[in-house]
Order: C-alpha cells, then structure tokens, then sequence
C-alpha cells in the first residue's frame, strides 16, 4: 500500500482528505507543519507528499527544500496543495522543487489521479536499470 | 547736356592749365639767362679793374717788402736800419700806411709808421694768432723761396695799407709766406684773397672765397669753406696781369641762390591755376553732392528716428504688458541683484517696489536659494534655455505661500548672458491641489493593497472550508452512501448538496478572480505570447478531460505563430473560460470551434459553438458581472462571472471583444489583440497546474 504523507494547518480539511486517501486505498499520515512533517518523513519514507503552501512555523516551501536536501527524500514527489496561485516567483520556486501543483478548491477525483500518475512516474524512474 | 557741358568746360581749364605752365617754364628760363649774363659781365668789368689796380699795388709793396726783408736779411735785423728802410719804403708807396715787424717767437718789435717807430716795446702778442690774423686778412704774400723758408721760421712783416685810398677802405697786408700749409719750391709763391680784393664791389653776393693761384697752370683757383656748395651759373673767370704774367681769375659764390627748378615754376603756376579756375565747377559739384548726402541723411535720420520711436513705443507697450500680466517678473543680476520687479510681483509679496529693486534676491527667496543655488539655476538655464521650481516665498509680513518661478536667460544684444528673467506665479492653491491629489493617490494605493491582502486572505480561508466540503462530497458519495440504504429521494439530495457544494467553489473561485484581475492590473506582465500556441495547448487539456456528455472540441489554427503582447496566464484564463462556457451550453453531438487568426495589426481568437444561443435582448448584458441569461427549463448553472473575468481580462490586454449568436443556432464569441511587432513566438515554460478549471474529469 502506498504511503502518503498530507501536511496542512487546517485540521478539519486534514482530516477529510486523509479519509478520502485512505478511502481510495491509501496509507496517510499527517502533520501540521513543516516542522513535524519532516520529522515524520525521515520516520515513515512516504511515496509521496501533499503539503500545504502556507503553514506556521516551516512552511510547505521549506519543508519541500529540506526533503531535497535529504537523501532518503530527495526523490519524493511532492505535490503543493495551495489556494494562492498569484505569486509568480512562489509559483516559479514550486515549480522547481515541486513535482506539481493544486489549486483550492480542488477536485477530489482529479487529485486521485494526479497522486496516482505521480506515483507511476515514480515507480517507472525506480525501475529503471541502475 | 550739362554734363557734356562741364566735361567740355573742365578740358578747356585743363589746356589752359598746361599752356600757362609752359609760359611760366619759358619766362623763367629767359630770365634766369638774363641775370646769369647781366651778372657774369658786370663781374668781368668790376674784377677786372680791381685785379688791374691790386696787381699795381701788389707790385709796389712787394719792391718795399723785398727792399725790406733785404735790410733783414743783410743786417741781421738792426732796428735802426731796419726802421730807416721801413720809413723809406712807407715814404715812396704812399699805399702803405704802417710796417710792424715780429720775431720768430711772435714778439711783435716794431711798428713803424711814416712818422717813425712809436713803440719798440709794444705789448707781446702770440705770434701764431697774429700770424693767422694776418693769413686771413692778408691779400699778397710775396716772397722767394729762400726768405719764405727763413722767415716762415722767425720773423714776420706786416704791412698795413692806408685807407681812404683809391681801392676803398682794404688793409693790404705784406708779410713773410707764413703760410704753413704751402711750402714753396718755385721762384714765387703768391696767393691772393679775393674775397677782401671784391668785398666792396660784390660785397654780400660772394661768400667767403679763398683763391689760390696756380703757377704751373696760370689759374686763379676758388676755394669755399666746406659744406658751401658752388653753383655754375655763376662761377666766373677772367684773365688778370700779375706779377708781369698773365692770369686766370676764378670769382665764384660759395652760397649760391638756390634756384627752384623751373618745372616745379610750371606745376606750381598749373596746380594754382587749377586751384583758382576749379572751384567755380568743384564747389557746385560739393555742393550738389552734400545736399544729396544731406538729403540722405536727413532721410535716414528720420528713419532712425522713427526706428527709435517706434522701438520706444514697443519698449513702452512691452513694459506696460509685463507690468500688468498677472505673473510676477523679476530680472535678476549674475550676482543676484534685482534689477526689476513688476507689480504684480509686488502686490505678491505685499511689499512696495523700492523694496525689491537692487535688493539681493536672496533675501526674496531667501527659503529655498542660496548663492550655490541661483548659480545653479544660471548655469541650467544657460545650458537648457529654461528652469523651473517651486519654492516657498516670505512676503514681507512674514506669512510664506508658494511660488512657481520660471527662470529664462536675459540676453544683450550679442546674445550674451547678462542676468536672469524669473517669472512667478502664486501656486499655493495648485500645490494644495496637488497635495491632495497625492494624499487621495496614495490612499487608493493603500486601499488597493488591503484589498489585495484581503482577497489573498479571503482567498485561503474561503477555499479551505470550500475544498473540505468537496471532499466531504465525494466521500459521502463514494465511500458512505453504499453503506445506507437511501431511498432516491435521498440520493437527489446528495446530488444537490454535492451540486451547491461545487457550485459554492466554483463561485469562490471566481468571485476570488474577478477581485484579484483587478488588483492585478498594475502587476500585470507584458510579455510575447503565442496565441497559437495557448489555444492548442488548452484545448488539449479540455480533450484529456473531455467527457462523452461534452461536445468535441475542434481547433482551427495558422501554421505560424500569431504573437500578441500581453500576460499568457490571462490569455489561458480567457481561452479556458470562452471553451468551458461553450463546451457547458452545447450538447454532446454540437461542435466547439476554436479558431485563431492572424492579420498583420492584430490577432484574433474565436470560439463558436452550434449551442442554444443567447437571446437578442440578453447580448448587451453577456459581460456584465453576475448577468445570467435565463433560460427557463434549462438546468445548467453558471456563476455569471465568467464572461465578466474575460471581458475584463481582455480590456486589459488592450484587446477587445464581441459575441454574436442566433438562438438555436449556436454562439461565437470573438476576441482580438493588437499583433505584437516580434514576428516569432519566444517559448515560455509553462508551470504544470491542475485543478484551475472547472473541466469535469472524465
């Protein structure tokens, strides 16, 4: 089963979204900043990271930049859950340590199907011969 | 005619000029030939007779002298032989008068007279001086060779003649040849001064004349102190008997009359008759030309007079001008002196002009110039021509208002910089004006920033409880409801709350939208997009999403790119929205047609659809926020906004845009960007972004 990790500072939204994860045949795990989330990636090795954009204390850019920096993690797609799309040189940052980007309010179904194309992506790039 | 006239009179002045100066050359050639000959035979006769009478006497003293200088000679100068001899020789020449002997060392020993010797004991005289005296004076010398040599050497005789003679009043003098400069070889030694022989015959007429008498040549030989020129005309010479031979007398003047040359006599009587004969011609001629010159004159000066009138007048109604326009003019020094200050300048700063004028402008502008400051504006407005600024100004009660002061360049007349022009203007109220203005600007610029905070604000809180209450959805949908056994009554309602609940979403989404496009205005990028190429790319990503209810989506574009300058996230808002709004209200078996032109000004992007079409009446309105078009029976939704955000977005980009439809038939909404001038698209990279649309995953 794969293994999400969903970081954002708004519980209730956490909560649903891990339901509907797990629901859709998912292993969640949460954290509420950047801070814990790190703590939890390094613990727990997810395939894959959604995290919010604006968190307290670390937020979903730093928290993206120390995974890269990590090298168990340094590979984990990460996908940006953020109801700001304006800021152009935020935007340029995501895109270039980002894997890809969601915009609030979002499709459940279409953020399945994100998550799960990442995944095969990810899966084809650890398949390939060494 | 009366030029030919005064040219034929001015010829007639000129001939007789000429004739009268040939007639002056011939009178005075005749009569200087006459005098020349008048003068050369009155000399001939006069030296003749002289020389005639001389030569007698000279004879006669000579016997006494030789007579003498043998008494010397044999006696070896006994006085009382000597004065016998003396006495002898004056009793038989009655010429003589008087015999003084000298010595060798000058001593004068003897003077005997005819009535003996007064005075052996004669007071001394220098022998040399008496010697010359006698040289001068003397008018023969006689003696031979042998006694003038002794003689010459010791003793000296000297013979005075008696007046009162025949010969007129001459001392004739008989001494030793004491003569130094001529040391005689032949047998007589003789020299006669002509001078005193003609003085009384010639006297003024002849300038001290030595004559010197040639033996070898027989000629009397004239000789003139230097510097004294001779003149031919006339020099004279005549033959003379002396001394029993014959010679040849030379009488010429040393000073002769310096004759004009007689062709200055003829220019001079031809430039005096010029003189005289002209001015009857000339003095008209000057006459009429000064009274042309005058005339001249007279006009010019009336001119200049009036020039200057007029120029006063224009100076007069330039100063009334500059004293009544409303601005304040003030000329300025280069150090800073007011050298003028109009009355409205004056009645500006509430003082008198006297209070002004060759004040320092310091003290008038004293807030904001100083000396650094009014060179710099001298040296700006010499190199710009002009300079503005905005200063606050004390007037003299002490109360400060603001003035306006354009500074231009006084100039003289070679263009030269010689003082400052400041005109000012009261300006108080513009820059309260102004003032405001900038105050109200900056207040919308704070206003503009809390509203762009709030909407980013708004924007997360709205879109988080948004996006949970979708999710909620779906999971009530998908993982809840197959537990329960809802009724289908149940089931619709679960449909209406997922229905509201992604309406309610996309409705944030785009009121968020409509909000930021105008917060965005000022930060919106202006770039090259590739219309082209956004519309292909968007379409594809509708047909990766498209769903069997939706119509196809066909795309029409040119094979080359159509570059248009603006921001590409707008242009991907306005594609998406005109696709989405035609895909919504146009069945599955219509068409959505997107179709990008390119003409050399602008570019154009279609969408059309074969859709319900939008009533006559609702097209004015199609842009308006929150305009729906009803359509009774129809159950498809829109927020009303999406029309709105295009519009908007467009007019931005300085585009425009147009909708036509026929209801039935379909819709095509039109919109066009002016062309941009780079005629190849610049690849952008795009961002990957999910979940902006409100495309239905399939």
């Amino acid at each position: 089963m794969k293994h999400i990790l969903l970081v954002d500072d708004e519980p209730d939204l956490r909560s649903v979204v891990r339901q509907f994860l797990e629901f859709s045949g998912y292993e969640v795990v949460e954290a509420g900043d950047g801070a814990g989330a790190l703590a939890l990636a390094r613990a727990r090795k997810p395939d894959i990271v959604l995290t919010d954009l604006l968190m307290p204390q670390k937020d979903g850019l730093d928290f993206c930049r120390e995974l890269r920096k990590d090298p168990e993690l340094f590979d984990v797609p990460v996908l940006f859950v953020t109801a700001r799309n304006t800021d152009a040189a935020l935007r340029a940052e995501m895109d270039l340590i980002g894997d890809g980007l969601v915009v609030k309010p979002f499709e459940p179904d279409l953020l399945l199907k994100i998550i799960n194309s990442l995944l095969l992506g990810k899966e084809r790039t650890s398949c390939s011969p060494p | 005619m009366t030029k030919d006239r005064a040219v034929s009179v001015r010829i007639a002045q000129l001939l007789a000029g000429v004739v009268l100066a040939f007639a002056a050359f011939f009178l005075y050639q005749f009569s200087n030939a006459w005098i020349g000959f008048k003068v050369s035979t009155e000399l001939r006769r006069v030296g003749a007779q002289a020389a005639l009478r001389e030569a007698e006497r000279i004879d006669d003293s000579l016997v006494a002298i030789n007579s003498l200088a043998a008494g010397i000679e044999a006696n070896r100068f006994d006085r009382s032989v000597f004065v016998d001899r003396a006495r002898k020789a004056l009793a038989e020449n009655p010429a003589l008068r008087s015999i003084d002997y000298f010595n060798g060392n000058g001593d004068h020993i003897v003077l005997v007279t005819p009535s003996g010797p007064s005075d052996l004991q004669h007071s001394k005289l220098k022998s040399p001086d008496v010697s010359y005296q006698t040289i001068t004076a003397v008018n023969i010398v006689e003696a031979r060779a042998d006694l003038t040599k002794s003689v010459a050497a010791s003793e000296v005789l000297r013979l005075s003649r008696r007046r009162g003679d025949v010969s007129g009043p001459l001392d004739v003098f008989a001494a030793a040849p004491i003569i130094i400069d001529r040391e005689a070889q032949g047998d007589v030694i003789a020299r006669i001064d002509v001078h005193s022989l003609l003085i009384d015959d010639l006297r003024a007429t002849l300038p001290p004349t030595k004559f010197t008498l040639d033996d070898s040549t027989g000629r009397l030989e004239a000789s003139w102190p230097p510097g004294v020129q001779r003149a031919d005309p006339f020099a004279q010479s005549f033959p003379i008997k002396f001394a029993d031979r014959q010679w040849q007398l030379v009488v010429a003047p040393a000073t002769p009359v310096q004759p004009a040359k007689p062709w200055w006599f003829a220019a001079g009587a031809f430039v005096l008759w010029l003189l005289l004969s002209w001015p009857i011609e000339v003095v008209g001629q000057i006459n009429r030309r000064v009274r042309v010159l005058n005339e001249g004159l007279e006009e010019r000066v009336a001119a200049r007079t009036r020039q200057l009138q007029s120029t006063v007048a224009e100076s007069r109604k330039l100063a009334a001008v500059v004293e009544s326009v409303s601005e304040g003019v003030m000329l300025v020094s280069p150090d800073g002196t007011v050298r003028y200050a109009n009355a409205a300048l004056v009645t500006e700063l509430r003082c008198k002009a006297a209070d002004l004028v060759d004040k320092s402008v310091y003290d008038i502008d004293a807030v904001a110039l100083s000396a650094t400051a009014l060179a710099d504006i001298r040296s700006t407005v010499s190199r710009l021509g002009y300079m503005y600024l905005e200063t606050a100004r004390t007037r003299s009660d002490g109360s400060t208002y603001w003035a306006g002061i354009a500074f231009t360049a006084q100039r003289d007349a070679d263009g030269k910089m010689v003082g400052l022009i400041a005109v000012s203007r009261d300006i108080t109220d513009r820059r309260a004006l102004v003032d405001q203005l900038v105050t109200a600007k900056d207040d919308l610029e704070r206003q503009m920033r809390v509203r762009a905070d709030f909407i980013g604000t708004a924007s997360h809180e709205l879109r988080t409880p948004a996006t949970t209450l979708r999710t909620l959805c779906a999971l009530l949908v998908s993982k809840i409801a197959p537990r329960y056994s809802f009724t289908d009554e149940d089931r619709t309602l679960i449909g209406l709350l997922e229905r509201e609940t992604k309406r309610l979403s996309l409705l944030v989404d785009d009121l968020l939208e409509v909000g930021k496009i105008d917060a965005d205005e000022i930060r919106r990028p202006d770039a090259d997009v590739d219309v082209v190429e956004v519309a292909r790319s968007e379409v594809e990503s509708f047909r990766e999403l498209s769903d069997d209810k939706a119509p196809p989506v066909e795309l029409r574009l040119p094979s080359a790119p159509a570059v248009m300058r603006g921001d590409e996230a707008a242009l991907r808002r306005i594609v998406d929205n005109l696709v989405g709004n035609a895909r919504k209200f146009t069945p599955g078996t219509g068409l959505v047609t997107v179709t990008v032109e390119r003409s050399a000004a602008r570019v154009r992007l279609a969408v059309a659809d074969t859709g319900l079409g939008i009533p006559e009446r609702d097209l004015p309105h199609v842009f308006d926020r929150f305009y729906r078009v009803e359509r009774p029976g129809t159950v498809i939704r829109g927020t009303g906004l999406g029309l709105a955000i295009v519009a908007r977005l467009v007019e931005q980009m300085h585009g425009s845009v147009a909708v036509s439809s026929v209801v039935g038939t379909g819709t095509t909404v039109t919109v066009e960007f002016p062309a941009a001038s780079v005629a190849e698209a610049t690849s952008i990279i795009k961002p990957v972004e999910f979940g902006r649309t409100s495309k239905k995953p399939a």
